[in-house]
């Protein structure tokens, strides 16, 4: 899916945001949406119930304009998080270049986020994805709220790949331009060395 | 826009302030930046065009302006020519009004740069098109180096020329963006240093947060701060940043697109670093093959260890190749949308066999050229002979009916007795009723000639196939054929083709078939198959003819005309004491 041309000097990688439901996958493409300027963004298509849930998935493409001379483009994707959309996310996650995972903070939620990880972790193996090398970063959702668990718990049931990892307030937008520029840099990294060449670690 | 006059005989001055050591580069323009110097230094064999865009206040003008400067100064001897697309066409139309095209065009010739700003003005506009193409090949046939500036990237531009697009994207085609904060720091500190003043701490990174929206305006945020710097004699601190630039840094968030935006720009810059020439001859190579492209010259380029450079050079050619090769199919379903040749796509889409290529495209053009146009005049109402003539109603029948009953339709007559009014009054009496322009009228040398011109350049066929679409053709003066071989039989071949498909053929010559030299006889019979008429006189001007007998009777010694060619144009006399007759022209 994600491509480097160098004769057509263009970039093209796709991000999916995946999480349990009603984990706030969708508002952090809002968010993004709501800051990225007209030009560079194409139309968010949202495919949601009449409860506002996401049925089928969330597309956001964002025009990165030209880079180093390359024609970047960015396709940001949700899946769907309730446990019965197994296909649609098997189908969303099909070519996928990075995940980010959104993990809902409420101490009640904590089952959902174990579950909906291990249902990626499947599903990028069926995908044939190492997941060891699989661009991925956790996003520790809605801190704002009361109640919520301290990230050490979080990162200790979710993060034992110790991948990069931030707490965020999509709806207020906290946390949401860092968890896409880290899963973003961590793509690109990954094209580069698909191509051979490792870039160095900073 | 003050100078009146001057402003559109003159190419626009550079600005000699903005050169590359007063331009800060970053990540957003790190490309752009080094193509321009690498122009700069060496105009004409990189990059070349270079084509820059951004969104305005970018620093676009700066770095052209810059290569300019620095042309100037390196290369002293080389002319360059900077303007932008408004103003050049100004000139193109003032120049047109004046009747000084030619004088823009020679100025034009004697550049050997050409920058050119604003070029987003080309949409939707034909006529600069059509005018930048043609200075493009002035400059281009003399390895000229051209870079262009524009708002937007070539495909960006409203209904541009494929041409022009094609050229756009045959050399490089870099963007600036918006520098990251780093860029914008540094931007600040340059400027002020210019200006030879002193920022407090803290100062230029304030500042370089405000979100504004171009350099242009970050550059008039400092503007401000340095004017109440210097007129209220005292130093800006970091604190009172956000209030003097109008509370601009009230909005942190407004950029934080912009921000990402830089820091994915610096990790998308070290990943196409480290592309190495194998992978863009590779990453080429399925792009070619991907849209039907023969990439031999790519293969073999990739296994011939190449440096960077000449991978971008080999990349660069095939690529120009390749719209060549666009152009060359272009250019053929223009002249012939039905054109055979268009289905040759083991040569159309092959840049090793551009030579070829060529050719058919020669061969295309040679076929579809227009046909020999008959003369003017005269019609025949104009004719000097007389219409009852067989010859003269017999022309008319063929023009109304061609191609059935006369055919070929042979006129023969003495020099001037009017077998080329006659043959030309018929053709032009043909198109007037068909309405077309399907006559093809020729001498006879001038079949010759162009037959060996077209064994010349190889274009036999195509020659055969351009006469195929005439519907009259008419050979005047056949006799000149006589002993020539090829024509002859080319003659022949086209004889029998075009009369199976109902081309009307129509010949004069000064004897009639029979009587013709140096002819083949298979071709001899065959021009005495159809109509033979004669222009000979008849015996019917008995008004001339009795001024004849009284012009003799008044000489009894003098010459004897010849009664036998008696027409209102011209008189053949016998002279008993010369072994030579005269042809008198008659008023």
């Amino acid at each position: 899916m994600s491509l480097v041309n160098y004769s057509t000097r263009e970039i093209t990688c796709k991000i999916v945001y995946y999480g349990p439901g009603r984990s706030g996958k969708t508002s952090n493409l809002q968010y993004v949406h709501a800051f990225v300027p007209e030009e560079r963004k194409g139309p968010m298509v949202s495919l949601a119930t009449e409860t506002d849930r996401t049925l089928f998935f969330d597309f956001l493409p964002l025009d990165l304009g030209t880079i180093s001379g390359f024609r970047t483009r960015m396709q940001l994707y949700t899946v769907p998080g309730q446990v019965y959309y197994n296909a649609t996310r098997k189908l969303v996650l099909r070519g996928a270049d990075g995940v980010v995972f959104v993990a809902d903070s409420q101490r009640e939620q904590f089952d959902e986020n174990i579950e909906s990880l291990r249902n990626l972790h499947e599903n990028l193996l069926e995908e044939n994805l190492d997941l060891r090398t699989f661009p991925t970063v956790i996003q520790y959702n809605k801190r704002d709220l009361p109640g919520v668990l301290p990230i050490s718990d979080l990162d200790d049931a979710l993060n034992f790949r110790g991948v990069p990892s931030f707490p965020a307030a999509a709806v207020s937008g906290e946390g949401v331009f860092d968890t896409l520029k880290a899963v973003s840099q961590l793509v690109l990294q990954n094209l580069s060395r698909r191509f051979g060449q490792k870039i160095d670690q900073p | 826009m003050n100078d009146g006059e001057n402003r559109s005989t003159h190419a626009l001055e550079l600005d000699p302030r903005l050169t590359f050591d007063n331009y800060v580069v970053g990540t957003a323009n790190r490309l752009a930046a080094a193509a321009a110097r690498r122009v700069a230094d060496s105009p004409g064999s990189a990059y070349n065009p270079l084509f820059l865009y951004s969104a305005s206040g970018l620093g676009k003008t700066h770095l052209i302006s810059a290569i300019g400067n620095h042309i100037r100064l390196v290369h002293r001897d080389v002319n360059v020519l900077y303007d932008t697309l408004e103003h050049m066409m100004e000139m193109v139309m003032e120049a047109i009004q004046a009747g000084e095209r030619d004088a823009f065009r020679s100025r034009l010739r004697g550049s050997q740069v050409l920058l050119l700003d604003d070029v987003q003005f080309l949409a939707e506009r034909r006529g600069a098109q059509e005018e930048l193409l043609r200075a493009w090949d002035t400059l281009a046939s003399r390895g000229g180096q051209i870079v262009l500036a524009s708002d937007r990237p070539p495909t960006e531009i409203d209904a541009l020329d494929q041409r022009l697009l094609s050229r756009f994207s045959g050399g490089l085609i870099a963007d600036l963006s918006l520098p990251d904060y780093e860029t914008r720091v540094a931007i600040v500190r340059k400027k002020a240093e210019e200006r030879g003043q002193t920022l407090s701490s803290g100062v230029a990174e304030t500042l370089a947060k405000v979100a504004f929206g171009n350099v242009r305006e970050l550059q008039g945020g400092l503007n401000r701060l340095l004017a109440i710097q210097e007129l209220d004699d005292r130093a800006v601190s970091a604190d009172e940043v956000a209030r003097l630039v109008g509370g601009r840094a009230d909005l942190p968030r407004a950029d934080e697109f912009g921000s990402f935006l830089s820091d994915i720009a610096g990790t998308v810059d070290e990943v196409v670093a480290r592309v190495t020439p194998e992978q863009k001859l590779g990453d080429a190579i399925l792009r070619w093959e991907g849209e039907g492209y023969r990439t031999l010259k790519l293969e073999s380029a990739l296994t011939g260890n190449p440096t960077d450079a000449e991978a971008e050079q080999c990349i660069a050619e095939y690529t120009a190749t390749v719209a060549r090769l666009v152009e060359i199919g272009a250019a053929i379903r223009d002249l012939d949308p039905a054109a055979t040749e268009l289905s040759r796509l083991d040569v159309l889409r092959n840049p090793d066999r551009i030579a070829e290529a060529e050719t058919i495209l020669d061969s295309v053009r040679e076929r579809m050229r227009p046909l020999p146009a008959p003369p003017l005049a005269p019609r025949f109402q104009d004719l000097n002979l007389d219409g009852e003539l067989l010859a003269v109603r017999a022309a008319r029948a063929v023009a109304q009916q061609p191609g059935d009953r006369y055919n070929p339709f042979f006129v023969h007559g003495f020099d001037g007795a009017g077998k080329t009014s006659l043959v030309t009054a018929l053709a032009l009496l043909f198109e007037e009723i068909t309405q077309s322009r399907t006559v093809a009228f020729m001498t006879g040398d001038e079949f010759s000639a162009e037959l060996i011109a077209a064994i010349e350049h190889n274009q036999v066929d195509a020659w055969r196939a351009r006469y195929r679409r005439a519907r009259l053709l008419v050979i005047d003066g056949v006799d000149a054929l006589m002993n020539t071989e090829r024509a002859q039989e080319e003659l022949f071949h086209f004889f029998d083709t075009a009369r199976r498909a109902g081309v009307q053929l129509v010949f004069t010559a000064s004897v009639p078939p029979r009587d013709l030299a140096g002819f083949e006889d298979r071709l001899r019979t065959r021009l005495e198959s159809g109509l033979i008429v004669d222009l000979l006189p008849t015996a019917g001007d008995d008004e001339l003819s009795a001024q004849m007998d009284a012009v003799v009777a008044a000489e009894p010694r003098g010459p004897t005309y010849d009664e036998s060619f008696l027409n209102r144009e011209k008189l053949l006399w016998h002279w008993p004491y010369i072994q030579d007759s005269l042809v008198q022209e008659l008023e």
